[in-house]
């Protein structure tokens, strides 16, 4: 069992992810700090927020019921960043260890995440601050047992939850909206199930022997996941193929070999796990209007700038951030079929304006707040359409890592590289910029014009700039096909 | 219709290829031979302009196949799993390779009416080109080669995954398309399978022609002389006869 385990660190520590770029790794810990540290001071001091917020309440109980929403929300957030390590297992499966104990080492790697670490930060120092010095021990203990049982329940039920509803992912919607709601309830004090859970939650520490109710729950769900996990190392999924079904786009069959292209480039966002998950996930980012625009931001130029520029292009950014790499599995296909490189560039740059359009579509309706963020929005797409699309097409062909498509959704860096930071995410800030050099010199109010009709120029003038991408491309592809080629 | 000229590719100063003079005919079958790291894949990625050479040339139809589409349109391959759409179904990927080539769907039906001796239902089923075996997927992505009905077909060891039906189905098709005059690039490691197809054979090592011979009874023999097996348990195992 501790032989695994220094494998699996083995695993970890050589993977080619670390050895790729120091530059993401340093960002990636500088955001893991970030989150303990915002953990543990929210802890720390939840006390003193409990009392801001809930005066004359008693803290452990405020706090306790505060932790059902963490809880809830947890259950969701696991879905998205927990993998499951059962994949790293399948070598193992011939030698002679037995079976039973694999999975049960699969079940103990997984408390092994850094989700869990965070539940622990979230708990541990207001128990240490508050419960251990205020209440009896026996309360303490089991208070303490009880959070825990929580964390280890919640991971165990990730197993269920990623077997059961993975393929269908309008379940996982419902118990976002579900969430949401039980938080909305509470917040507005309309519905109270966190005083209803904190509650049982007294109850339940304060009996002497209280603790053995939640570590029987978590044991019966640890035995229910042990079975899953068995039936699942013989599956072999073959039902997946079956109730598949295909749609036919009847309309784009009409639009000939464009048509053809454009359905390819819709099927790889539909059909890769990844792409398709996260662009779902933007959806999401659409509702960052209601945050941007209020009245105090509305007369803010550089605020409804950003505001125009994020929301028109969200559910493009993830396509055009990899454009080319998205194809880096089967790029030689591409470089070798008879399609002409202007064909190809063309496609890709219909697919993102096609998905700008429909981010400028769906944020239309904003404009109801004040019809100045229709006028504005209209502007950006027109520049995200015409000019930032060539711009991440030119940033693009100088990332030389394939996309994994199949991969995790959520905090996935797979295909980021060093040329990303430097390139793809400045041209995002460009009309910012660009405003901000024109304000300087006094012409601030002409910058939405400016920016409107730059793109309008881009689009007009596609030709040209697909002639611009292709010798570009012509350069760099073999670069690009060599990168891509490594894993 | 294809030449090589003073072609030299080097990775971190090793050369892995360096032909200095190779002219493939019109309707020539040629037969690539040599052991891991002679230099096949290079040389075919370099016809088909994936990689870039360091010195020399490629010239398909008198034209550079660097820096040039014209190829394209009459030439196709299938050199690993690289060339293949992995979220589509086989059928979407030749329907998609055949709209690429001007091919509708009833084209598209009636070839793998033609073709059916090569694939099994799997290849008709709706799984995604990624979950299948590496055998329906060489399968699939040779079927995308042949469907174009190209003047110059590239294959990469197109025999070693497919079972024993398979392959003695691809000489037969290969043979048939060298008879109408087809274009025919193909490496195996598989020497038998390579005499009884092509009518000319180029041996490599270490990136360079060793030997480049017409197709005869007795090339076989000469091929298997050639890749003999050394070693301590060679030497013993003859020493035995």
């Amino acid at each position: 069992m501790i032989e695994l385990l220094i494998h699996q660190w083995k695993e970890k520590t050589r993977s080619p992810f670390w050895q790729k770029s120091i530059f993401l790794n340093i960002i990636l810990g500088l955001l893991g700090l970030y989150f303990i540290l915002n953990f543990v001071i929210i802890s720390f001091f939840a006390d003193k927020i409990i009392e801001s917020v809930y005066p004359g309440k008693e803290v452990t109980v405020v706090f306790s019921g505060l932790l059902l929403y963490y809880f809830l929300f947890e259950i969701i957030l696991r879905f998205f960043i927990q993998q499951l390590p059962v994949v790293s297992i399948q070598p193992y499966l011939l030698l002679a260890v037995k079976r039973s104990q694999l999975i049960r080492y699969t079940i103990i790697k997984s408390f092994f995440h850094f989700i869990n670490l965070l539940a622990f930060l979230l708990i541990l120092p207001f128990f240490f601050k508050i419960i251990l010095p205020a209440y009896p021990g026996t309360f303490a203990i089991n208070w303490l047992f009880i959070a825990f049982s929580f964390i280890a329940f919640n991971n165990l039920l990730n197993f269920s939850i990623k077997k059961y509803f993975s393929q269908k992912p309008w379940l996982i919607a419902i118990l976002l909206i579900l969430v949401a709601g039980v938080a909305y309830g509470g917040l507005t004090e309309r519905l109270s199930i966190t005083e209803g859970f904190s509650g049982l939650w007294m109850a339940v520490a304060s009996l002497q022997l209280g603790f053995i109710i939640p570590l029987m729950l978590v044991f019966a769900l640890a035995f229910f996941t042990f079975h899953i996990l068995k039936d699942s190392f013989y599956s072999d999924n073959l039902s997946k193929a079956r109730n598949r079904k295909t749609l036919e786009w009847s309309l784009l069959d009409s639009f000939g070999l464009q048509g053809d292209l454009l359905k390819t480039e819709i099927r790889l966002i539909l059909r890769n796990k990844r792409v398709r998950n996260q662009t779902l996930m933007f959806f999401f980012f659409l509702l960052y209007g209601f945050i941007f625009y209020t009245d105090t931001n509305l007369d803010k130029q550089f605020v409804m700038l950003f505001t125009g520029l994020f929301l028109t292009i969200i559910l493009a950014s993830n396509y055009g951030q990899y454009f080319f790499n998205l194809d880096g599995q089967f790029f030689e296909f591409y470089i070798t079929s008879n399609i002409s490189m202007e064909d190809y560039i063309r496609t890709k740059y219909l697919m993102f304006g096609l998905l700008c359009f429909v981010s400028y579509i769906i944020t239309l309706p904003y404009a109801l707040i004040d019809p100045k963020i229709g006028f504005i929005n209209t502007a950006m797409v027109l520049w995200n359409i015409g000019i930032t699309s060539w711009l991440f097409m030119f940033a693009c062909t100088y990332n030389k890592t394939a996309f994994d498509l199949e991969g995790s959704t959520f905090m996935n860096y797979q295909g980021t590289g060093f040329t990303h930071f430097l390139g793809v995410l400045p041209v995002l800030f460009l009309p910012l910029f660009i405003h901000l050099i024109f304000r300087w010199a006094g012409f601030g109010e002409y910058t939405i014009v400016f920016l409107g009709i730059m793109g309008l120029l881009g689009i007009v003038f596609h030709h040209f700039l697909i002639s611009l991408v292709k010798a570009q491309l012509k350069k760099r592809k073999f670069i690009m096909a060599a990168g891509f080629r490594k894993k | 219709m294809i030449s090589l000229r003073n072609l030299k590719k080097k990775y971190t100063g090793n050369t892995v290829l360096n032909i200095e003079q190779l002219h493939i005919e019109k309707g020539q079958c040629l037969g690539v031979v040599g052991n891991n790291g002679a230099g096949k894949t290079t040389m075919l990625s370099l016809m088909l302009d994936i990689i870039r050479a360091n010195e020399g040339e490629v010239h398909s139809d008198g034209k550079p196949v660097a820096g040039n589409e014209h190829w394209k349109q009459y030439t196709t391959a299938y050199l690993n799993e690289r060339f293949l759409i992995p979220f589509l179904s086989p059928m979407e990927f030749l329907e998609y390779v055949g709209k690429l080539n001007g091919k509708n769907k009833s084209d598209l039906e009636d070839f793998l009416q033609a073709n059916s001796g090569f694939y099994q239902e799997d290849i008709k089923s709706r799984k995604y080109i990624r979950e299948l075996s590496a055998g329906n997927k060489d399968k699939t992505g040779i079927l995308a080669a042949l469907f174009p009905n190209p003047q110059v077909l590239i294959l990469d060891e197109p025999f070693a995954h497919l079972d024993p039906t398979s392959q003695s189905w691809l000489k037969t098709r290969l043979r048939l398309l060298h008879r109408q005059g087809t274009t025919i690039i193909v490496s195996s490691h598989d020497l038998k399978h390579i005499t009884e197809v092509c009518n000319r054979i180029v041996l490599l090592e270490e990136g360079v022609i060793i030997k480049d011979i017409s197709a005869t009874e007795d090339t076989l023999n000469q091929l298997e002389e050639y890749f003999k097996a050394k070693g301590v348990f060679a030497e013993e195992f003859e020493n035995e006869k």
